[in-house]
């Protein structure tokens, strides 16, 4: 440790321009992976927040929620406990004289089962009629409040915001819950014998008993949301890149300096310090710059998320960045290893001249 | 006893009929308290053979005993001792770590060698006989050649080595500091009672030596005393 500390203390502009691309790829991985889980979580949070399990959809639905309809029969012989709740969803935009326009899910729900009982309102009071609606606070972001009266898509009927839900985005739309009976109508099909889009339930193993219904677990319809693995997967390759780049980065900037150290290796070899003292030199000095370089990128990314408006979608996962910290570190490790071993087997008579 | 002894040394390099006999029964011995040069041109085979007598080589034949014990009989792991604990090294360049300043060169000795190097009192001593006390707070890069060299002198008896091994450490030298150099290796060999080698071509040390090994084309002969 104290040769690497004297060396980068020494060496300050070499030093610093390394930490400095270090603390800047750093800063893009930890950004991209917040992001990723900012947006993961905008297509996620209704359905993490209704804590279920599995879901039951129309098996030509092409697990889609959009797509699949129950009809009454099929949720009659579906048995339903305390544990499932129907529901009916439809996309909708959301209209207010004199405010902005608002892509919405609406979820119909019926107030008995657990997606309404359950339901965590930040003000107001749950939906007690056909014409109230509870939304995400996205829509008071976007200057709506409690008492405004929105249409829906093109119909007439005017439907009051009663209260306001935290976390309640559905592929990525902020989403309003109404009722059942309100579903069917924005679907178009008040009188249909249709009971809802899909049967959602606490129970991993829940069997609807009707051969038209498929289980799904939550984790594979999730993953079937539009774009979501496309994004996921794309994230995780910009990540992992990023990784890979760093790896590369510290290897070969370590390399050119150990290559131009080999001369003063190779005496402090002839005067008999160990290969091992020098080795551990060039991974101190790997693990100090990348340790430096993910503080200081650390310390712009929650700058920067403290700038950003409330819009963008972050989330700092602070476990998971913490791991990739420490995969930063591992791959500066991995990066000392070429140099290392050039220095472990530097021949020490190549300083005797003459 | 000699502190150092290389008998019927035989060093090869190469196979076939690239190989080359560099060092052809090579006998050498050195006592404390003498300087003794190996002199000879370039070629001569004077670096492998600082190179078999400080144990960073072995020889093909023939043995080298430091204080009696055979060297070749060691591990690398004890060789790298020995050199840390029994030889100091002079090198012609790159003798000191860049980015430390002079007195962190010693301290770096102290880092990987716990005991056994000079204490405080005999550093200041050994840097006001070597003339450099003032220099303790100045890196490699901002010392003349002189000033470098004796650095390095000081670094190499910093371990408190039995022997003293130099290559050709008057190479960058002019004529005055030359002889101050040759003054020096004759007074530090003699007060800090070690056995100094200096092998070297620069005929102008031989004033100082108290023995003189010559070595041409691989072969070395007996050693003299200067007139």
């Amino acid at each position: 440790m104290y040769l690497a500390l004297k060396e980068i203390r020494h060496e300050k502009l070499r030093y610093g321009l390394i930490i400095s691309m270090v603390a800047l790829i750093a800063y893009l991985i930890f950004i991209l992976t917040s992001l990723a889980f900012g947006l993961a979580g905008e297509n996620t949070q209704a359905i993490n927040s209704w804590d279920a399990k599995s879901i039951v959809l129309n098996k030509d639905s092409n697990i889609s929620l959009t797509q699949s309809l129950i009809t009454k029969d099929q949720a009659k012989d579906a048995k339903l406990s305390s544990k499932e709740a129907v529901i009916g969803s439809t996309l909708v935009v959301a209209k207010h004289k004199g405010k902005e326009k608002i892509s919405a899910s609406f979820i119909g729900a019926r107030k008995s089962q657990f997606i309404i009982k359950d339901l965590k309102l930040t003000s107001g009071h749950k939906a007690r009629t056909n014409h109230q609606i509870v939304v995400d606070e996205k829509f008071k972001t976007d200057g709506y409040k409690l008492g405004d009266k929105v249409t829906l898509n093109s119909f007439k009927d005017k439907y009051e915001i009663v209260g306001f839900t935290k976390n309640a985005k559905l592929n990525v739309a902020p989403v309003a819950y109404g009722t059942m009976t309100t579903w069917k109508y924005l679907r178009g099909m008040p009188n249909a014998p249709v009971s809802g889009s899909a049967i959602v339930s606490k129970n991993a193993k829940y069997n609807a008993h009707s051969s038209h219904l498929k289980t799904y677990s939550m984790n594979k319809f999730i993953s079937k949301l539009p774009g979501y693995s496309a994004e996921n997967t794309t994230f995780g390759f910009m990540i992992g890149f990023l990784m890979i780049i760093s790896l590369v980065l510290i290897a070969v900037f370590l390399y050119i300096l150990t290559m131009q150290a080999l001369p003063t290796y190779a005496v402090l070899r002839a005067q008999g310090i160990p290969a091992r003292a020098l080795v551990s030199t060039i991974t101190n000095q790997s693990l100090i710059l990348m340790a430096s370089g993910v503080i200081i990128g650390g310390a712009l990314a929650a700058m920067t998320g403290w700038l950003l408006p409330v819009g963008v979608p972050m989330a700092f996962n602070i476990p998971v960045l913490l791991w990739i910290s420490l995969g930063l570190m591992i791959m500066g490790v991995i990066g000392a290893a070429i140099p290392a071993q050039k220095i472990a087997t530097v021949d020490p008579v190549s300083v005797i001249g003459g | 006893m000699s502190v150092i002894e290389l008998k019927n040394i035989n060093k090869y390099f190469g196979t076939g009929i690239s190989r080359v006999h560099v060092l052809q029964d090579i006998n050498f011995a050195a006592d404390r308290g003498q300087l003794i040069l190996v002199v000879g041109p370039s070629g001569s085979g004077k670096s492998t053979f600082l190179t078999i007598a400080g144990g960073l080589q072995t020889p093909t034949s023939g043995s080298v005993e430091v204080e009696g014990k055979p060297v070749e009989k060691l591990s690398k792991a004890q060789r790298d001792k020995l050199r840390l604990n029994q030889v100091g090294f002079v090198l012609q360049s790159y003798n000191l770590v860049p980015y430390l300043k002079v007195r962190e060169q010693f301290e770096f000795v102290d880092k990987i060698k716990k005991q056994g190097t000079l204490n405080k009192p005999e550093l200041a001593d050994l840097l006001k006989q070597l003339g450099i006390s003032e220099l303790v707070d100045k890196f490699p890069g901002e010392l003349s050649g002189g000033q470098t060299q004796r650095v390095a002198i000081a670094r190499a008896l910093y371990a408190n080595p039995d022997i003293v091994l130099a290559d050709e450490p008057t190479a960058a030298l002019d004529s005055e500091k030359v002889m101050e150099v040759g003054k020096l290796f004759k007074e530090l060999a003699e007060t800090r009672n070690k056995a100094v080698v200096v092998v070297t071509h620069d005929t102008r040390l031989l004033e100082y030596a108290d023995k003189v090994y010559e070595i041409m084309d691989g072969k070395m002969k007996s050693a003299t005393k200067p007139a």
